[in-house]
Protein backbone atom coordinates (compact mmCIF):
# COMPACT_ATOMS: atom_id res chain seq x y z
CA UNK A 1 0.00 0.00 0.00
CA UNK A 2 1.26 3.19 -1.23
CA UNK A 3 2.19 6.36 2.01
CA UNK A 4 -0.90 8.33 0.37
CA UNK A 5 -3.36 5.63 1.03
CA UNK A 6 -2.12 4.85 4.29
CA UNK A 7 -2.06 8.57 5.36
CA UNK A 8 -5.69 8.52 3.27
CA UNK A 9 -7.28 5.54 5.78
CA UNK A 10 -5.32 7.20 9.08
CA UNK A 11 -7.39 11.02 8.23
CA UNK A 12 -10.59 8.74 8.05
CA UNK A 13 -10.08 6.99 11.72
CA UNK A 14 -8.58 3.94 10.98
CA UNK A 15 -5.33 5.03 13.16
CA UNK A 16 -3.75 1.75 13.65
CA UNK A 17 -2.06 2.12 10.09
CA UNK A 18 -0.25 4.41 11.84
CA UNK A 19 1.99 1.56 13.19
CA UNK A 20 2.88 1.20 9.32
CA UNK A 21 4.44 4.81 8.92
CA UNK A 22 6.02 4.36 11.88
CA UNK A 23 7.52 1.12 10.57
CA UNK A 24 8.79 2.91 7.08
CA UNK A 25 10.08 5.73 8.43
CA UNK A 26 11.53 4.91 12.04
CA UNK A 27 14.84 3.94 10.78
CA UNK A 28 15.30 7.52 8.36
CA UNK A 29 14.01 9.67 11.13
CA UNK A 30 16.33 8.24 14.09
CA UNK A 31 19.52 8.03 11.80
CA UNK A 32 19.05 11.57 10.99
CA UNK A 33 18.03 12.31 14.44
CA UNK A 34 21.22 10.89 15.64
CA UNK A 35 22.98 12.64 13.35
CA UNK A 36 21.56 16.69 14.41
CA UNK A 37 21.46 15.45 18.37
CA UNK A 38 24.49 13.30 18.79
CA UNK A 39 23.62 11.77 21.43
CA UNK A 40 22.26 7.87 20.89
CA UNK A 41 20.56 8.21 24.51
CA UNK A 42 18.37 11.10 23.05
CA UNK A 43 18.14 9.54 19.42
CA UNK A 44 15.27 7.20 20.60
CA UNK A 45 12.97 9.42 22.86
CA UNK A 46 13.28 12.18 20.20
CA UNK A 47 12.07 9.57 17.24
CA UNK A 48 9.18 9.11 19.31
CA UNK A 49 8.12 12.81 19.67
CA UNK A 50 8.41 12.99 15.65
CA UNK A 51 6.29 10.13 15.03
CA UNK A 52 3.70 11.93 17.60
CA UNK A 53 4.50 15.83 15.93
CA UNK A 54 4.16 13.74 12.71
CA UNK A 55 0.47 12.32 13.63
CA UNK A 56 -0.84 15.89 15.15
CA UNK A 57 0.37 16.91 12.06
CA UNK A 58 -1.57 14.60 9.56
CA UNK A 59 -4.15 16.58 8.57
CA UNK A 60 -2.11 19.21 7.18
CA UNK A 61 -0.64 17.24 4.96
CA UNK A 62 -1.55 18.06 1.39
CA UNK A 63 -0.09 15.16 -0.72
CA UNK A 64 1.49 17.63 -2.92
CA UNK A 65 4.93 16.54 -1.62
CA UNK A 66 6.05 13.27 -1.12
CA UNK A 67 5.14 12.03 3.02
CA UNK A 68 9.01 11.48 3.89
CA UNK A 69 9.78 15.24 2.70
CA UNK A 70 7.39 16.46 5.88
CA UNK A 71 8.73 14.00 7.65
CA UNK A 72 11.89 14.96 7.43
CA UNK A 73 10.85 18.85 7.78
CA UNK A 74 9.12 17.50 11.16
CA UNK A 75 12.04 15.83 12.47
CA UNK A 76 14.48 18.77 11.62
CA UNK A 77 11.64 20.93 13.77
CA UNK A 78 12.08 18.73 16.51
CA UNK A 79 15.40 18.42 17.06
CA UNK A 80 15.77 22.19 16.96
CA UNK A 81 12.98 22.87 19.18
CA UNK A 82 14.45 20.67 21.55
CA UNK A 83 18.12 21.95 21.49
CA UNK A 84 16.55 25.12 21.68
CA UNK A 85 14.75 23.52 25.04
CA UNK A 86 17.86 22.68 26.12
CA UNK A 87 20.05 25.26 24.92
CA UNK A 88 23.09 23.10 24.55
CA UNK A 89 25.94 22.41 22.12
CA UNK A 90 25.34 19.18 20.25
CA UNK A 91 28.29 16.44 21.02
CA UNK A 92 28.68 14.71 17.78
CA UNK A 93 31.75 12.89 19.95
CA UNK A 94 29.61 10.35 20.66
CA UNK A 95 28.58 9.54 16.82
CA UNK A 96 29.29 5.58 16.88
CA UNK A 97 31.46 5.25 14.26
CA UNK A 98 33.37 1.85 11.97
CA UNK A 99 36.80 2.08 11.72
CA UNK A 100 37.92 3.18 8.03
CA UNK A 101 39.65 1.39 6.27
CA UNK A 102 43.46 1.89 6.60
CA UNK A 103 44.71 3.58 3.59
CA UNK A 104 48.03 1.73 2.02
CA UNK A 105 49.37 5.03 1.08
CA UNK A 106 49.41 6.33 5.09
CA UNK A 107 51.99 5.10 7.61
CA UNK A 108 51.20 4.78 11.08
CA UNK A 109 51.98 8.09 12.15
CA UNK A 110 50.05 9.21 9.17
CA UNK A 111 46.81 7.25 9.88
CA UNK A 112 46.84 8.48 13.87
CA UNK A 113 47.08 11.96 12.72
CA UNK A 114 44.33 10.97 10.21
CA UNK A 115 42.06 9.71 12.86
CA UNK A 116 42.41 12.74 15.09
CA UNK A 117 41.87 15.14 12.48
CA UNK A 118 38.41 13.15 12.30
CA UNK A 119 37.84 13.52 15.47
CA UNK A 120 38.53 17.35 15.77
CA UNK A 121 35.70 17.19 12.74
CA UNK A 122 33.36 15.79 14.93
CA UNK A 123 33.82 17.83 18.02
CA UNK A 124 33.69 21.14 15.05
CA UNK A 125 30.36 19.89 13.79
CA UNK A 126 28.42 20.07 17.42
CA UNK A 127 29.72 23.37 17.98
CA UNK A 128 27.78 24.70 14.68
CA UNK A 129 25.16 27.24 14.69
CA UNK A 130 21.64 24.72 14.29
CA UNK A 131 20.91 25.63 11.30
CA UNK A 132 24.13 25.63 9.25
CA UNK A 133 24.45 21.89 11.22
CA UNK A 134 21.26 20.91 10.08
CA UNK A 135 21.98 22.32 6.30
CA UNK A 136 25.60 20.50 6.63
CA UNK A 137 23.98 17.13 7.98
CA UNK A 138 21.11 17.03 5.21
CA UNK A 139 23.63 17.93 2.31
CA UNK A 140 26.54 15.39 3.74
CA UNK A 141 25.61 12.34 5.40
CA UNK A 142 21.95 12.38 3.78
CA UNK A 143 23.59 13.15 0.33
CA UNK A 144 20.13 15.73 0.03
CA UNK A 145 19.98 18.30 -3.22
CA UNK A 146 20.04 22.16 -2.11
CA UNK A 147 16.58 21.97 -3.36
CA UNK A 148 15.82 19.16 -1.10
CA UNK A 149 17.49 20.81 1.85
CA UNK A 150 15.77 24.07 0.80
CA UNK A 151 12.01 22.16 1.38
CA UNK A 152 12.78 20.80 4.38
CA UNK A 153 14.30 23.56 6.20
CA UNK A 154 11.76 26.12 4.81
CA UNK A 155 14.44 28.47 2.94
CA UNK A 156 15.63 29.81 -0.02
CA UNK A 157 18.24 28.22 -2.25
CA UNK A 158 20.21 31.13 -1.49
CA UNK A 159 20.16 30.53 2.17
CA UNK A 160 21.06 26.62 2.07
CA UNK A 161 23.88 27.86 0.05
CA UNK A 162 25.11 30.36 2.65
CA UNK A 163 24.39 28.09 5.42
CA UNK A 164 26.52 25.14 3.94
CA UNK A 165 29.52 27.85 2.96
CA UNK A 166 29.51 29.03 6.29
CA UNK A 167 29.48 25.80 7.91
CA UNK A 168 32.02 24.53 6.03
CA UNK A 169 34.24 28.00 6.96
CA UNK A 170 33.47 27.04 10.72
CA UNK A 171 35.16 24.06 10.02
CA UNK A 172 38.23 24.46 8.28
CA UNK A 173 38.99 27.42 11.00
CA UNK A 174 38.09 25.31 14.26
CA UNK A 175 40.01 22.38 12.50
CA UNK A 176 42.97 23.91 11.82
CA UNK A 177 42.93 25.66 15.65
CA UNK B 1 42.93 16.47 3.00
CA UNK B 2 40.31 18.83 2.96
CA UNK B 3 37.02 19.13 4.77
CA UNK B 4 35.20 17.99 2.34
CA UNK B 5 36.95 15.04 2.06
CA UNK B 6 37.03 14.91 6.05
CA UNK B 7 33.37 15.15 5.89
CA UNK B 8 33.26 12.41 3.04
CA UNK B 9 35.22 9.73 5.76
CA UNK B 10 32.81 10.77 8.74
CA UNK B 11 29.69 10.35 6.54
CA UNK B 12 31.04 6.37 5.63
CA UNK B 13 31.97 6.03 9.06
CA UNK B 14 28.77 7.30 11.02
CA UNK B 15 27.26 3.93 12.05
CA UNK B 16 22.98 4.07 11.54
CA UNK B 17 21.28 4.00 14.79
CA UNK B 18 18.82 0.94 15.03
CA UNK B 19 15.51 1.76 17.10
CA UNK B 20 11.80 0.27 17.24
CA UNK B 21 9.41 3.05 18.50
CA UNK B 22 6.29 1.71 16.90
CA UNK B 23 5.27 0.40 20.30
CA UNK B 24 5.69 3.21 22.01
CA UNK B 25 4.49 5.68 19.64
CA UNK B 26 1.32 3.90 19.04
CA UNK B 27 0.86 3.96 22.73
CA UNK B 28 0.85 7.37 22.97
CA UNK B 29 -1.16 7.85 19.60
CA UNK B 30 -3.74 5.75 21.25
CA UNK B 31 -4.13 7.75 23.94
CA UNK B 32 -4.12 11.57 22.31
CA UNK B 33 -6.37 11.02 18.81
CA UNK B 34 -6.68 14.00 17.25
CA UNK B 35 -9.44 16.26 15.88
CA UNK B 36 -10.00 14.25 12.19
CA UNK B 37 -10.85 16.76 9.60
CA UNK B 38 -14.65 15.90 9.29
CA UNK B 39 -14.78 16.91 13.30
CA UNK B 40 -12.91 19.89 12.59
CA UNK B 41 -15.68 21.10 9.85
CA UNK B 42 -18.66 20.42 12.31
CA UNK B 43 -16.82 21.72 15.18
CA UNK B 44 -16.24 25.17 13.13
CA UNK B 45 -19.61 25.23 11.57
CA UNK B 46 -21.20 24.51 15.07
CA UNK B 47 -19.32 28.27 16.12
CA UNK B 48 -20.15 29.83 13.58
CA UNK B 49 -23.61 29.10 13.32
CA UNK B 50 -24.05 29.94 16.99
CA UNK B 51 -22.50 33.32 16.33
CA UNK B 52 -25.17 34.08 14.05
CA UNK B 53 -27.65 33.02 16.02
CA UNK B 54 -26.69 35.00 19.14
CA UNK B 55 -25.87 38.31 16.64
CA UNK B 56 -29.48 37.68 15.26
CA UNK B 57 -31.11 37.19 18.71
CA UNK B 58 -29.67 40.74 19.76
CA UNK B 59 -30.33 42.15 16.75
CA UNK B 60 -34.12 41.33 16.85
CA UNK B 61 -34.21 41.81 20.35
CA UNK B 62 -33.11 45.21 20.12
CA UNK B 63 -35.36 46.35 17.04
CA UNK B 64 -38.57 44.77 18.99
CA UNK B 65 -37.89 46.92 21.70
CA UNK B 66 -37.43 49.67 19.87
CA UNK B 67 -40.34 49.16 18.15
CA UNK B 68 -42.66 49.24 21.62
CA UNK B 69 -40.17 51.78 22.77
CA UNK B 70 -41.24 54.55 20.20
CA UNK B 71 -44.73 53.05 20.11
CA UNK B 72 -45.19 53.57 23.77
CA UNK B 73 -43.13 56.98 23.90
CA UNK B 74 -44.83 58.34 21.60
CA UNK B 75 -48.47 58.30 23.15
CA UNK B 76 -46.82 58.98 26.17
CA UNK B 77 -45.22 61.99 25.23
CA UNK B 78 -48.64 63.32 23.20
CA UNK B 79 -50.47 62.67 26.44
CA UNK B 80 -48.05 64.98 28.44
CA UNK B 81 -47.82 67.51 25.56
CA UNK B 82 -51.83 67.94 25.46
CA UNK B 83 -51.78 67.85 29.44
CA UNK B 84 -49.70 70.46 29.32
CA UNK B 85 -51.12 72.74 26.96
CA UNK B 86 -54.49 72.26 28.88
CA UNK B 87 -52.85 73.36 31.91
CA UNK B 88 -50.89 76.24 30.39
CA UNK B 89 -53.88 77.48 29.10
CA UNK B 90 -56.18 77.45 32.57
CA UNK B 91 -53.50 79.31 34.19
CA UNK B 92 -52.52 81.75 32.00
CA UNK B 93 -56.42 82.45 31.85
CA UNK B 94 -57.32 82.40 35.61
CA UNK B 95 -54.46 83.58 37.86
CA UNK B 96 -52.19 86.91 37.59
CA UNK B 97 -48.43 85.46 37.91
CA UNK B 98 -47.57 88.05 40.11
CA UNK B 99 -50.46 87.41 42.99
CA UNK B 100 -49.14 83.93 42.98
CA UNK B 101 -45.95 85.19 44.56
CA UNK B 102 -45.60 84.64 48.45
CA UNK B 103 -43.32 85.49 51.40
CA UNK B 104 -42.46 82.09 52.93
CA UNK B 105 -42.52 82.90 56.38
CA UNK B 106 -45.51 85.74 56.69
CA UNK B 107 -47.13 83.38 54.03
CA UNK B 108 -48.81 86.64 52.39
CA UNK B 109 -49.06 87.07 48.60
CA UNK B 110 -46.61 89.66 47.66
CA UNK B 111 -47.81 92.45 45.73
Amino acid sequence: MEDKEIVQKILAGDTEQYAEIVRRYQQIVANLTYKLCGTRLETEEVTQQVFVELYMALPRFRFDSKLSSFIYRITVNTVCKMLNKSKRYVSTDEYETRPDDPSPDRNAEQEIIHREQLEQLRTAIGHLKDEQRTALVLYTFENFSYQQIADVMQCTLAKVESLIFRAKKNLAKEVKQ
Amino acid sequence: MNIEEQLQILSRQTCPKQVDVVDAVMAQVRRKPYLRPAHRTALWRTVALTAVAAVAAVVVFNVASFRSYDEEGIGRMMAYVSDYDYYASVETAAVNPIECLYDDETAETIE
